[in-house]
């Protein structure tokens, strides 16, 4: 505590948060470059801007992937962390960011909405969510989470004319808000009854047994709430499917992926570093030695055995009766946080390794189909009901088979990435002995391949009976969306190299100090 | 006495709470507001808290009340919008969901064990003063997290300005 001058200095700050810090900076430098191009012509403003902001988030990528993947180090006390897994999932949540930028230059134009605040917003959501993945301290996680949150809030309400912006918008400040809350009360009680904020510290404590559960179950269920939320699992899901609708095209891609991304790493990591550590295997001696590591495992498990179950089956049983599209693929996406959810419950190092890996998957072929949905739209809302999708095979074909791909994907079917995901998440779960949990999933996902396919079946074997005219389509989105289609391809064919390094980043896990 | 003084302060920021949320008339919500503040930097007091208290009246009470009225007098709600809930059952299924929920916190407060302590003891504390004590906190093993607060304030006011300034419709 009194040797502040040595643990903290700004070289050693940019060396574990670079990515952090190049966002944050980089978001500061775009408000200037916003107020210099307000002389502009709107076309040349927001170009710049968009272009600016992909430049930032793949120069963050890059230093992500090759300055800090190897480093293994914590600053400011054990106040932010960097080590494999902490970057891996910055990496997924910047790429959601990359894609949702190169989308949002054509989306932005195609509504007449050129506004820099857009993505200073988006860059300080990505910003934020970084800072979440790689905080150890709860204090940190709940700052870092209301930067991203607030931004993201913004974001959805980003559509001014539209009331269901507004609506979708306002529910989610309010519930968010309240989901905050809950994580705030439950930090509370984990500083009160183990007297730090540290998640490493805290398990120590915990290890060390001589506490009283009671409290310390009351504050994580509290804190389990808060990032469910987040996550939109089942019984706190009620705000997403409006959200989604409501919000802008790419920013329900953006929202749907990386806010979840950053929600189920910073849960993952709370629960395997904090309440039930997986075995540290360097440095820490007392934490070999004790028994208790794995003593609130019989608490937490049942607790998202069910979550997990109900998420899948109403995320997909909704899902099926959605008219709007926009509304089915968020009824869809909270039957993937159930998914996700199974690999958490195995608690074993491929059960990790497979939720990474979904992350992931599910970050390319998300935001690929909102993509499109975006693009088909024209300008929001013109063309989101499923009828409209009748016959689109013929009149855009190239558009009508990313989407198609991008739904095969989320049905799970090989040879894509989604099939991989749930391959690995399911292997997990059986190897732990859940099989009623996997059967169960799988009887789901095939109840969700029924709605997704559907979409499919529209599109190639129905007559159109509505005209639609979709949009001006931008360059940047093309190349985002072949980029997200051959990146699903590619993991659902060759998954080794992905899996693999997601393997290492579940190891360093353990190694959180 | 101390024990009196913080149960009064208590009831009264429960009673007020609830009265603020079943309040009809808004301005009397926001008025009631600044009395529950009042209670509120009155139990910080308690705590010999004497900075936080300050803060309590001077930035909630002071300022950001104010900034509520404004609020009010320039959004001039007149007639209350009334709606039907979309879900019908939601009283019930929303109390037996609060009740759960007091039950589960009772439980976990009345089993409440006390961690270890921090370096700042009462007695440090009172012999640094408060105000000392947080700033030196705050300015050294905070500080990262502070700064970082800071950026929380700069994305809500950059994403309030989004959301208020009026659309240049052009091109």
């Amino acid at each position: 505590m009194n040797n502040i001058n040595m643990s903290f200095d700004l070289y050693h700050l940019w060396q574990v948060c670079g990515g952090q810090l190049i966002l944050i900076v980089a978001g500061l430098l775009l408000i200037l470059v916003d107020i210099i191009l307000m002389e502009k012509d709107q076309e040349i403003r927001g170009r710049w801007m968009g272009w600016l902001t992909v430049f930032i988030f793949a120069a963050t990528i890059g230093h992500l992937a090759c300055r800090e993947w190897d480093l293994h180090d914590t600053i400011f006390m054990n106040v932010f962390s960097a080590d494999k897994y902490s970057i891996f999932i910055s990496i997924v949540m910047t790429c959601a960011g990359l894609l949702a930028a190169m989308m949002s230059i054509g989306y932005l134009r195609n509504n007449g909405l050129v506004r820099g605040e857009y993505y200073i917003l988006l860059v300080f959501a990505v910003a934020g969510a970084i800072g979440l993945i790689q905080s150890v301290d709860l204090l940190m996680m709940f700052i870092t989470l209301e930067v991203m949150s607030l931004a993201i809030y913004a974001l959805a309400a980003f559509l001014k004319d539209s009331s269901y912006s507004q609506e979708g918008a306002f529910k989610y400040f309010l519930l968010g808000s309240f989901g905050s809350a809950l994580f705030l009360f439950g930090v509370a009680i984990i500083y009160g009854t183990t007297g730090t904020l540290n998640i490493t510290q805290m398990a120590q404590y915990i290890s060390g047994g001589s506490y009283s559960t009671l409290p310390i179950l009351v504050a994580f269920a509290m804190i389990m709430a808060g990032f469910f939320f987040k996550m939109a699992m089942v019984p706190f899901h009620m705000w997403t499917p409006d959200v989604y609708e409501g919000a802008p095209s790419v920013i329900t891609g953006f929202m749907a992926t990386a806010v979840k991304a950053a929600a189920f790493g910073v849960f993952m990591k709370v629960l395997f570093v904090g309440f039930t550590p997986i075995l540290a295997s360097s440095g820490q001696p007392d934490f070999a030695a004790t028994v208790n590591l794995s003593a609130l495992g019989p608490y937490w498990k049942p607790v998202i055995w069910w979550l997990a179950l109900l998420s899948m089956f109403i995320g997909n049983l909704i899902a099926v009766s959605q008219s709007n599209i926009k509304r089915m693929l968020a009824y869809s996406s909270i039957a993937h946080a159930g998914y996700m959810a199974v690999g958490i419950i195995a608690a074993n190092g491929e059960g990790r390794m497979g939720v990474l890996f979904y992350l992931f998957a599910y970050t390319l072929m998300n935001i690929g189909a909102f993509g499109v949905v975006y693009l088909i739209d024209g300008m929001e809302r013109k063309a989101q009901d499923l009828e409209d999708y009748r016959g689109l095979g013929y009149i855009y074909p190239s558009l009508s088979f990313l989407l198609s791909l991008f739904l095969v994907a989320m049905a799970g079917l090989p040879p894509t990435a989604g099939f991989i995901a749930k391959f690995y998440v399911f292997a997990a779960a059986i190897k732990e002995g859940y099989f009623l949990l996997a059967a169960l999933g799988v009887l789901t996902s095939v109840i969700g391949a029924y709605y997704y396919l559907r979409v499919i079946y529209l599109m190639y074997m129905k007559e159109k009976v509505k005209d639609v005219e979709r949009g001006p389509i931008a360059a940047p989105t093309v190349v985002a969306l072949v980029i997200a289609a051959l990146g699903v391809v590619y993991l659902g064919l060759l998954p080794e190299n992905l899996a693999s390094v997601a393997n290492l980043a579940q190891q360093s896990l353990a190694m959180i100090f | 006495m101390v024990q009196l003084l913080f149960f009064y302060f208590a009831l009264v920021v429960i009673g007020l709470g609830l009265r603020i949320v079943t309040c009809k008339n808004p301005v009397h919500s926001v008025l009631l507001m600044l009395l529950l503040f009042f209670h509120m930097a009155g139990l910080y007091l308690l705590l010999n808290a004497e900075f936080l208290a300050a803060v309590q009246v001077i930035v909630y009470a002071g300022a950001i009340l104010v900034l509520y009225l404004f609020v009010l007098f320039l959004v001039n709600l007149r007639e209350e919008i009334k709606m039907s809930p979309f879900v019908q059952k939601g009283k019930w299924a929303g109390l037996v969901a609060a009740l759960a929920l007091l039950i589960t916190f009772l439980r976990g407060v009345f089993n409440f064990t006390l961690g270890p302590h921090g370096q700042y003891t009462i007695e440090k504390v009172q012999q640094i003063t408060h105000t000392k004590a947080m700033g030196e906190a705050i300015y050294t093993t905070y500080i990262l997290p502070f700064e970082i607060a800071g950026l929380i304030l700069l994305v809500a006011v950059i994403g309030g300005l989004a959301l208020a300034k009026k659309e240049d419709k052009g091109a």
